[in-house]
């Protein structure tokens, strides 16, 4: 797949429709979790299991074929994208290379900006433990970039890391070791942060949403290591940010 | 259904066609355990939904992810020894064609042993 706007990146993750089997003996667990995939782009189905006190989830993909399963304690546990996000669960035991294809390319709804910023923290915080590497943002607004300024440009100067900030519009600062591109169009409407793992498949993620409506943002984040370099090849290939 | 082992004593309390050993002998294979607990609530399973329950149960039990080569081995056992072993008991039928169970005749006491309430 080739990836022609943010906008095409994200349909693509729509039409990706996953099911999640819920087996309890609990409706209302399976009620609850149904609740928090309504705008998740998955099906949540109820499996009756009386006898299965610690109940469990299977994923499927589009064509129904079998995906994975997980205890619901520990589904539980990284569903909440601020404090359990699914590339910062590396200290526990399920196996996260299997956890992240699992869970690659989920979408999500009305994101704040608070919660954006938690989840475009993790992905700044893998960049700096890595060292190297390049990393994209998408701030839409000057404004947005100038909040961040201090941050950027330390992540920007640190090890061997790059860094390279998209606005809309003009940026008309001087900024030290971070490259800034001021483009107009998508990168008004689209937050996202983007780390090429610095070669390595198991670092590489991805966040794209954009703001549908005033601080309210749809997107998804990935793992999928083909994924993020489409998209770091779309970056680079729409908006040439080595010469910018 | 993981305390069936404290409930075995219940076998020998009641009359079934089959025997105790040959009882014991069947739940002593814990992909049976897990199968006949599911039937329980779904008669007709079928033979995919019977491997995910299985790589479900040992994804809760070993604190891990029940992947994909799980769920192969699981619907491979199943195929070739739970479901044949069971439908020979007289439990179930099992239709390898079809790739499901039907006719399930699961005596009351086994799904008490089960930790299924009856």
């Amino acid at each position: 797949m080739t990836i022609d706007s943010l906008r095409d990146a994200l349909e693509s993750v729509e039409r990706e429709r996953k099911r999640l089997e819920v087996y309890t003996a609990e409706p209302a667990v399976a009620a609850e979790l149904e609740r928090q995939f309504t705008t998740r782009n998955v099906t949540v189905d109820h499996r009756q299991a009386e006898a299965f006190d610690d109940g469990f989830v299977a994923i499927r993909d589009p064509d129904n074929g079998f995906r994975g399963t997980l205890g619901l304690d520990q589904f539980d546990a990284i569903l909440s994208p601020e404090t359990h996000l699914p590339w910062a669960v590396e200290s526990t035991d399920v196996d996260t290379r299997e956890l992240f294809d699992f869970l690659e390319n989920t979408l999500f709804a009305s994101y704040d900006r608070r919660q954006m910023l938690a989840a475009s923290r993790e992905i700044e915080e893998r960049a700096w433990r890595i060292g190297e590497g390049t990393l994209y943002a998408g701030f839409e607004r000057e404004a947005a970039l100038v909040d961040q300024l201090e941050v950027y440009d330390r992540l920007a100067s640190h090890e061997m890391l790059t860094a390279i900030a998209f606005v809309d519009d003009t940026w008309g600062r001087s900024a030290t070791d971070l490259t800034v591109v001021p483009d107009s169009d998508e990168i008004g409407a689209f937050w996202f942060v983007v780390f090429d793992g610095a070669g390595s498949d198991l670092q590489k993620c991805a966040l794209v949403a954009e703001e549908r409506r005033a601080g309210q943002y749809y997107g998804f984040w990935t793992y999928d290591p083909e994924f993020v370099d489409e998209l770091v090849d779309y970056l680079e290939r729409t908006y040439d940010p080595q010469n910018a | 259904m993981d305390n069936y082992l404290e409930n075995l004593s219940l076998l020998s309390t009641n009359d079934t066609e089959r025997s105790i050993d040959e009882l014991l002998e069947l739940l002593s294979d814990r992909n049976v355990r897990i199968t006949v607990a599911y039937l329980y609530d779904h008669p007709n399973a079928t033979l995919g939904e019977l491997a995910t329950v299985i790589v479900g149960k040992t994804a809760v039990d070993e604190s891990r992810f029940g992947t994909e080569s799980d769920y192969e081995r699981a619907y491979v056992h199943l195929y070739h020894s739970v479901l044949p072993r069971l439908d020979d008991h007289e439990l179930l039928t099992f239709d390898p064609d079809e790739k499901a169970v039907s006719d399930v005749d699961v005596p009351p006491v086994l799904f008490t042993v089960l930790g299924v309430e009856e």
